[in-house]
């Protein structure tokens, strides 16, 4: 999974760099904001999947809330874009124009409420369980006493 | 009544300060805490080291100028308050452990071997802080100024010196529980002047309608400025969260590791109640302005005062003046803690020069940094408003492109090198120093939606891999057995 987080980091960080070449060419690149929305989707998500991967053990639940979470960030910039600028006349969901709504809801409250609660549901079995805690410290202590021994690093 | 409530703010600070000197005779305990922090103060502290002034009064500002491209600065909270945990959190924790390790270089130098690596990142810390507590001294110059009407330049001296009274004597355990203080004050403040703010535009629909009959653009997704200022708001400030030292540094005080489960959650909540004033404040005012209900704003800041001086209680505008003194101390206060860590400890260190922890003379040493650090930026503070406002510029986007590669990416690849690290962190130096004093000079300038933060964080990221790629054969020797099961865990 490290190598599939990192791909999409650097491809991620090319298209944001592609986005940022757009513009300083010609300021009206028309394709620069896409470009944009897909590098820093890639790149967080990218981030995101390197900080679940754990070697040699899988992480199912926050891949899947990863996959979920940047999916919608991904249709809450895309949708609007894709959307004709909202006038005056707009009809209003919620309170707003409607392409405004679609941003907030991908790019806002389901990232926003899916990935802590995944993380905490997942705690357990994929991020620190009291058993990897407790190996994790049986090793340092092992490493303490190699090295107060001089027989290790 | 504004004045009363500000006094007993600044008192309570001092208390609580004071309270926290009697328990701080270690450096440990100094400069985190003495490892002993639980989950509720670790949240709130966080949330309130994370919102600075800006949120509060340049926020709203910026709402009521630009509209929904200012929201993009937040927006990337959907994300960000969990990814801190879920990338840095369990890995700098648990290193933090076994290394007892102290500053964010520390965690740079103990993963790659390298006390160049660990100086340089001290620096671009030092750096990238002393603008930092110019532009908060400033602000919180302002903000007492505007409490006490004292002056500015008496009042950046008695900010700074009640923040003196807490950091040098308790260090980053009086303002840990000053931020668990001052982050439960933002929330509430928050909340109750959105509430106001929905009120006096008449709910959402209508403040919606208003702000349309004068620019349609203001609400709609993007905002005024567009696609690419908003999105690239979104790049920087999600990516580049990763980078902040003054958080990053907090999670070495948590008391244990698993205690991080549920601190996104809570930190998700605590942020969404204290960010509810910079959308709501921004929107109404720009609401009334367009109905005639309220004259144009002289200048976009001056939203958030408006508001309070003329929409809410006098008791709520105490408090959220209050608040906003708080979002500043706080800040500040973080920042003067890892600066005399970074001057005391990061920069010796790199040198072959360590301080064991143990060394009683370190606790004073820090605190007499924390003092020098203080002063110095107060008085930079009084300095051209310019100048400050150009140091300021690139204290967030400075440690963003020096310690995301490193830390961010770092912590979580074996194959990361050495060479990658300190090429990662040269280069966000060299490009944040040079193009920012370029632009500050006017010998260029760049598109809406391009930034310097934004080139130089992209740039250090691709640096950082290249290189690690190109040096990949050295990576498993560069990595520190304890090192490696942290990595593993």
């Amino acid at each position: 999974m490290h190598r599939a987080a990192l791909t999409l980091l650097v491809l991620g960080l090319c298209a944001v760099a592609a986005a940022y070449g757009a513009t300083l060419l010609g300021p009206a690149a028309p394709l620069a904001p896409w470009w944009l929305a897909a590098g820093t989707t890639a790149s967080l998500a990218g981030l995101a999947l390197l900080g679940a991967a754990r070697r040699g053990r899988r992480t199912p639940t926050l891949v899947a809330a990863t996959v979920a979470a940047f999916a919608s960030l991904a249709a809450g910039f895309f949708v609007p874009l894709a959307m004709p600028a909202p006038d005056a006349a707009t009809p209003l969901l919620l309170g707003l124009p409607r392409p405004t709504v679609i941003l907030l809801l991908g790019a806002g409250l389901v990232p926003l409420v899916l990935l802590p609660v995944a993380y905490g549901v997942a705690f357990e079995r994929e991020v620190l369980s009291p058993e990897d805690l407790a190996t994790f410290r049986a090793r340092l202590a092992a490493g303490d006493a190699r090295a107060g021994d001089g027989t290790g690093a | 009544m504004i004045v009363a409530v500000g006094i007993a703010y600044f008192l309570a600070c001092a208390a609580i300060g004071w309270w926290a000197s009697r328990r701080t005779r270690t450096a440990e305990d100094f400069f985190v805490a003495g490892r002993g922090i639980g989950l509720v103060p670790f949240a709130l502290a966080a949330m309130a080291s994370t919102l600075s002034g800006f949120s509060f009064i340049g926020g709203p500002g910026l709402v009521y100028a630009i509209g929904m491209t200012a929201v993009f600065i937040i927006l990337c909270a959907s994300v960000t308050n969990t990814m801190g945990a879920w990338v840095l959190g369990k890995r700098l924790r648990l290193l933090g452990e076994a290394r007892r390790l102290v500053t964010v270089p520390d965690a740079i130098g103990a993963r790659y071997r390298s006390p160049a690596a660990q100086g340089l990142s001290a620096v671009a810390i030092l750096v990238g802080i002393v603008g930092y507590l110019a532009t908060n001294l400033l602000a919180l110059g302002i903000i007492v100024d505007a409490i006490f009407g004292i002056g500015l330049v008496p009042a950046i001296w008695v900010g700074a010196g009640v923040l003196l009274a807490y950091s040098a004597g308790g260090g980053i355990l009086a303002g840990i529980w000053t931020d668990v203080f001052q982050g439960t004050l933002m929330a509430v403040a928050s909340t109750i002047v959105f509430v106001f703010a929905l009120d006096s535009g008449g709910g959402l629909a209508a403040i919606t309608r208003a702000v349309q009959s004068a620019d349609a653009a203001l609400v709609g997704p993007w905002g005024a400025r567009g696609a690419m200022v908003a999105l690239s708001f979104f790049f920087v400030f999600g990516v580049g969260s990763l980078g902040q030292p003054h958080i990053a540094h907090k999670y070495y005080m948590l008391k244990e590791p698993r205690r991080l489960r549920w601190y996104p959650a809570l930190m998700t909540v605590a942020m969404i109640l204290a960010q509810l004033l910079f959308v709501g404040v921004g929107l109404a005012v720009r609401a009334m302005v367009a109905r005639g209900a309220a004259p144009p704003l002289a200048r976009p800041d001056d939203a958030t005062p408006f508001f309070l001086l003329n929409h809410v209680p006098a008791l709520v505008a105490a408090l959220v003046f209050s608040g906003v003194a708080a979002a500043i101390m706080s800040t500040v206060s973080s920042f003067l803690s890892i600066g005399a860590a970074a001057i005391t400890h990061d920069l010796p260190k790199a040198f072959g020069r360590a301080v064991p922890a143990s060394d009683a003379s370190w606790l004073a040493r820090g605190r007499a940094w924390t003092v020098v650090l203080c002063v110095a930026g107060a008085a930079l503070a009084q300095a051209s408003g310019t100048l400050v406002a150009f140091l300021g510029i690139f204290g967030y986007g400075l440690f963003a492109s020096t310690l995301v590669p490193s830390l961010a990416v770092g912590l979580n690849w074996e194959g990361a090198t050495r060479e990658g690290a300190i090429a990662s962190i040269a280069t966000g130096l060299a490009l944040t120093l040079g193009l920012e004093t370029a632009a500050y000079l006017k010998l260029f300038s760049l598109p809406a939606g391009v930034t310097v933060t934004g080139l130089a964080l992209v740039a250090s990221l691709l640096v950082f891999l290249a290189v690690s790629f190109a040096t990949a054969s050295r990576s498993a020797a560069q990595l520190d057995e304890d090192v490696r099961t942290v990595m593993r865990v």
